[in-house]
């Protein structure tokens, strides 16, 4: 015990040097995890091109999902197929079964443009946006389209790298 | 190596390095001091290392202080935005000198101008209509922020209630609005705001 003792103070300076180390591991460790660390919890704005990019991808699936002509029911199928996921689908799927059964009667158009989305929330594969949406109705009968300004809250989930509207709310 | 020698050694020992040397079971000449200062060296560059690991920590922490700053000022700016649209929607026929001075305390430039310029006859009249509208926010999001300039679209529920028609439900309007905003001398205020009216193309 006493020649440990011994040992370790005439190598007083190389213990020293051993616990300096562990130190600086210690602190090599901690900058990494504070590094991996996000302290922003909605990237909405802050990651400009993240913003952009669900922006745009749920505005261009609003538009080809909430567009409709009687001639092509199929695109407006194909479009809720690739673009919709979730509950947003289910109750797509009520809509549009009532859409099909009057709307080759009533040669019935619609067409939706998107005024202007914008995030409130972005965590990660997650969304939720504020869009304002237009969609004009057009039957055979009638001389002119009748328009509708809509506020919607809409939800979107990114899956297999593709944004998917998983939620369609009118405020 | 005679045995003189040998004390002579030992008295070398002896002088040059300290009692906790002596149980040593090999002593050799010089050697402990090269070694001593061999560890003292690394026990710097230990100290060094460790000086560069507490650094890189200290500077880690903030390592998204930039990102954390634009998100703080998203929020604020949203904040202040749905404040000042439900200020500009809100207006008393009780008193509307004092609602319009709401207006143009939350607005700058032309907007503001605009407001300012109400002539006494158009008050009057605004009293007359004898209606009290109060505006709120139901939703609101920032489409484009800069240091000092942003843009938020709103959607703004106002509900009319008519003094001449007790009775009767208040009316509730729902409307689609944008507001520019600039900070102006620390404040953010509105520089514009407006319907987004259905674009018949």
């Amino acid at each position: 015990m006493n020649a440990l003792l011994g040992t370790l103070r005439r190598h007083a300076a190389l213990v020293l040097a051993v616990l300096l180390l562990a130190g600086a591991g210690v602190a090599f460790w901690q900058a990494d995890r504070a590094r991996a660390a996000d302290n922003v919890d909605n990237r909405a704005i802050v990651d400009d091109r993240a913003t952009t990019d669900v922006q745009s991808a749920v505005a261009a699936a609003l538009v080809r999902v909430l567009s409709y002509d009687y001639a092509n029911p199929e695109a407006t199928e194909q479009a809720a197929d690739d673009l919709l996921a979730g509950a947003a689908r289910e109750q797509y799927d009520t809509l549009f079964a009532a859409l099909k059964e009057k709307a080759p009667d009533q040669k019935l158009t619609l067409t939706a443009q998107v005024q202007v989305a914008a995030v409130k929330e972005l965590h990660g594969d997650r969304a939720e946006l504020l869009v304002f949406l237009d969609q004009a109705s057009q039957r055979a009968t009638d001389d002119e389209a009748s328009y509708s300004a809509a506020q919607l809250e809409v939800q979107a989930e990114r899956r297999d790298g593709t944004w998917k509207v998983t939620g369609i709310e009118p405020l | 190596m005679t045995p003189h020698d040998v004390q002579d050694l030992a008295d070398v020992e002896e002088s040059t390095i300290s009692d906790d040397e002596r149980d040593r079971p090999d002593p050799v000449t010089g050697g402990g001091g090269n070694r001593t200062a061999i560890e003292l060296g690394l026990a710097v560059l230990a100290a060094v290392v460790l000086v560069v690991g507490l650094v890189s920590w200290w500077r880690a922490g903030d390592h998204d202080a930039a990102d954390v700053d634009r998100a703080q000022l998203r929020d604020t700016v949203l904040i202040t935005a749905r404040s000042h649209i439900e200020t500009m929607n809100t207006l008393d026929f009780n008193d509307i000198d004092g609602g319009l001075d709401k207006w143009e305390d939350v607005s700058t430039g032309t907007l503001k101008d605009q407001i300012a310029a109400t002539d006494a006859e158009t008050r009057k009249l605004m009293a007359e209509r004898g209606m009290i509208s109060t505006g709120k926010v139901t939703d609101a999001a920032v489409v484009d922020l800069t240091s000092s300039t942003a843009t938020v679209i709103a959607s703004v529920e106002t509900t009319v209630v008519d003094s001449a028609k007790p009775d009767q439900a208040p009316t509730v309007k729902r409307n689609r609005m944008a507001a520019d905003l600039v900070k102006v001398g620390g404040r953010w205020l509105l520089e514009a705001l407006d319907q987004v009216a259905v674009s018949r193309s």
